[in-house]
């Protein structure tokens, strides 16, 4: 029995067989070929675009079927490389590059007149185009760049026989530990039924671990010592508390075993609540809604049955890759959102970036406090092309359902006032235009730095609607970086102060009849929905895998309860009075009997 | 055979959405298809050509088409280019 420690990035217990997966890498063989082998490189050519091509079209016939449940049950069995929320266009694209005459004109004289095997023709044409593409520094045609290398690899794939896809290496049950997996690669590994993910490198915030976590597939990242890992050996991946436990004992094992079927007897139990409405004991609706960060969680959501998505955070758009998102290709992400909600809200933040999160393409200046730096808001005033980009393509989308925006770090009126004006810029562009767009589309702000709270009213004068962002607003209240270990313990949501600030900006928002909602961490810190809804907050939005266990907890409490014993909050004067006052207030509102079959 | 000067005039230029919508009209027709530009001559039935010519807002390009359909191809063609591709 070993132990080998990782990062918890998510939680949920695996148990199954090692599986180490290596990196595919690419060589190309050199040799000249003679007179007689031509024509065979040339049919090979030939065969292996068609079968690449004859793929694509299928997939795009499942992609326009996403009703026809067979296509895609199909498609999905048949290793597809990309999963069905891949932006159509570029798999056309692909197809484009694939077909193209001059492509094949080239390939067929490297090998006919240049005597070069078909590898090498690929090579020497791509790396080609490749720098070609590179060179022209321009981010539009980098972009295409990425398209020519992609082909490249899944034709050399083909030829080589080299297969394509990691998941045909795993068997149901396995645990996959591998260096880093790429985002398409997630969603492969889960039809497959995989029990957990270990990965050397990755970051909690790297797509890959983003999908695995909305997928529920327990993940652990930056492993040490994973030599001590062989293939076959049993693997417990303790995904909560970071750890993996290789070949444990019988006893760990049946520990765990029953750790895992309590955790799934929860799962199903929660299942029941997927069809019914948040509402108290009291019978008050209260709405609920997502955060999300990439487009493809929008099928998970709708499963959910929520009210819509209360935060879109975009800086997908703009981390992890090397050039800018183009107008045409955040519009198109967010009308497919927008479309598939329907009537239900969707709520889109602005750019976030700066803080923790920085983009390759962008960079800034080395901050000293990049916390207290040019993040948010503050960034999009200054770089006002990329936002005015990412507010078109908001706009356009519009038209096909409730989209709404809003406005992350704001700290004055000032700074949201001028946000509205660049706002209006671009819709006076568009109205010129013709371009259709929501004249009424509704403007947040949203409330995370204590300035913001303080001046909540003139801002609730001014937005049309608040969603306080309980993480930061706390962080800055109390200046204390939760991610500082050494002080993390003076990062508590008990604090008083932090309490009359969140509780300011509610009363502001209701003051000037703002829908205000809570989209931190406080929104699923079950002790505190109780005190969030005596307060009158009537909207939450939390992951999507937060969504039903809040239901649940939603449907026990009785605000009406608690209401009268609201104003103690005010002679709460040390944190241990807060928690008093809230397990108080939880003893009155909360009724634990209530069953979800009690509509 | 056909030609024909025109100018680019989506702000974006021919990146890779038009190159695209481009190749597609052009692969619809069996007339040949060369476009130039300063002392670059591509296929533009070809995606890479195409692309290869990085054509920005405001740059000129002649369109030579030359067989049995060259006139709806050139039609085809120059309205696309001059509704800028449903782009700005």
């Amino acid at each position: 029995m070993y132990t080998i420690h990782g990062i918890a990035v998510s939680t949920g217990i695996g148990i199954g067989k090692a599986r180490i997966l290596k990196e595919v890498t690419l060589s190309v063989s050199k040799e000249d070929i003679n007179p007689s082998e031509i024509e065979q490189n040339i049919d090979l050519f030939n065969k292996s675009i068609q079968t690449i091509i004859s793929e694509i079209d299928e997939f795009i016939g499942a992609y326009h079927s996403r009703g026809d449940k067979k296509t895609a049950e199909k498609i999905k069995n048949q290793n597809t490389k990309k999963n069905l929320t891949e932006d159509e266009s570029i798999i056309e694209t692909h197809k484009m590059i694939l077909l193209d005459p001059e492509f094949h004109k080239e390939i067929k004289r490297y090998i006919s007149e240049e005597r070069m095997n078909l590898e090498k023709a690929l090579y020497t044409h791509f790396t080609k185009t490749i720098d070609y593409f590179n060179n022209l520094n321009n981010e539009l045609y980098a972009d295409r760049a990425v398209d020519y290398d992609d082909v490249y690899r899944r034709l050399l794939m083909r030829i080589k026989k080299i297969d394509t896809n990691l998941q045909d290496e795993i068997e149901e049950g396995d645990v996959a530990v591998l260096d880093d997996i790429p985002p398409s690669m997630v969603s492969p590994f889960h039809k497959k039924g995989i029990a957990g993910i270990a990965l050397r490198r990755g970051t909690k915030t790297s797509h890959s671990v983003i999908i695995a976590r909305a997928l529920g597939i327990p993940i652990i990242t930056g492993i040490k010592h994973s030599h001590k890992i062989h293939n076959e050996d049993v693997l417990i991946i303790d995904a909560k508390n970071g750890k993996i436990i290789g070949n444990p004992t019988t006893e760990i094992i049946v520990e765990y075993q029953i750790l895992e079927d309590q955790i799934n007897h929860e799962k199903n139990i929660l299942s029941g609540f997927k069809e019914i409405s948040a509402t108290t004991a009291d019978c008050e609706l209260i709405q609920l809604f997502t955060n999300i960060e990439l487009p493809f969680e929008i099928d998970n959501i709708l499963d959910l049955n929520t009210d819509g998505i209360g935060l879109f955070r975009t800086e997908f758009f703009y981390l992890d890759r090397k050039n800018l998102p183009e107008e045409v290709e955040q519009y198109e992400v967010y009308k497919m959102i927008a479309k598939k909600l329907g009537d239900k809200q969707f709520t889109i933040r602005t750019i976030d970036i700066g803080g923790d999160k920085v983009a390759n393409w962008f960079s800034p200046p080395k901050e000293e406090n990049p916390y207290l730096g040019c993040r948010g808001i503050r960034f999009s005033l200054k770089n006002k092309t990329i936002f005015k980009t990412q507010l078109l393509a908001i706009l356009r989308a519009s038209v096909y359902g409730k989209v709404q925006i809003m406005f992350p770090m704001i700290a004055s009126i000032e700074e949201f006032i001028e946000a509205k004006e660049v706002l209006e810029e671009c819709k006076n562009e568009l109205r010129k235009k013709n371009i259709d767009f929501n004249e009424a589309i509704p403007i947040g702000t949203m409330i995370e730095i204590p300035s913001a709270a303080i001046n909540s009213e003139i801002l609730a004068k001014h937005s049309d609607f608040f969603s306080i962002g309980t993480n930061d607003l706390l962080q800055y209240t109390v200046a204390v970086d939760r991610n500082n270990e050494t002080i993390a313990n003076y990062y508590n949501p008990y604090s008083p102060a932090f309490l009359q600030l969140m509780m300011r900006a509610i009363l502001s928002a209701k003051k000037y009849q703002k829908p205000v909602s809570i989209c931190g961490e406080l929104g699923n810190d079950h002790n505190f929905t109780a005190f969030l809804l005596c307060l009158g907050v009537r909207e939450i939005s939390v992951g999507s895998q937060h969504i039903l266990g809040l239901k649940k907890h939603i449907r026990s409490i009785n605000i009406m309860k608690g209401i009268p014993f609201l104003e103690d909050i005010q002679k709460c004067e040390t944190i241990k009075d807060t928690e008093l006052f809230i397990n108080r207030l939880n003893n009155i509102c909360i009724h634990n009997t209530r069953t979800f079959l009690v509509t | 055979m056909l030609k024909k000067v025109i100018i680019v005039q989506n702000k974006l230029g021919l990146h890779a959405r038009p190159c695209s919508l481009l190749v597609k009209a052009a692969g619809k027709f069996r007339s040949e298809f060369q476009i130039r530009k300063e002392k670059m001559e591509v296929n533009g039935k070809s995606i890479l050509g195409v692309m290869m010519l990085a054509a920005e807002y405001g740059s000129e390009l002649e369109l030579v088409f030359d067989g049995v359909d060259e006139e709806e191809a050139m039609e085809t063609i120059v309205n696309l280019i001059e509704s800028c591709f449903g782009e700005e």
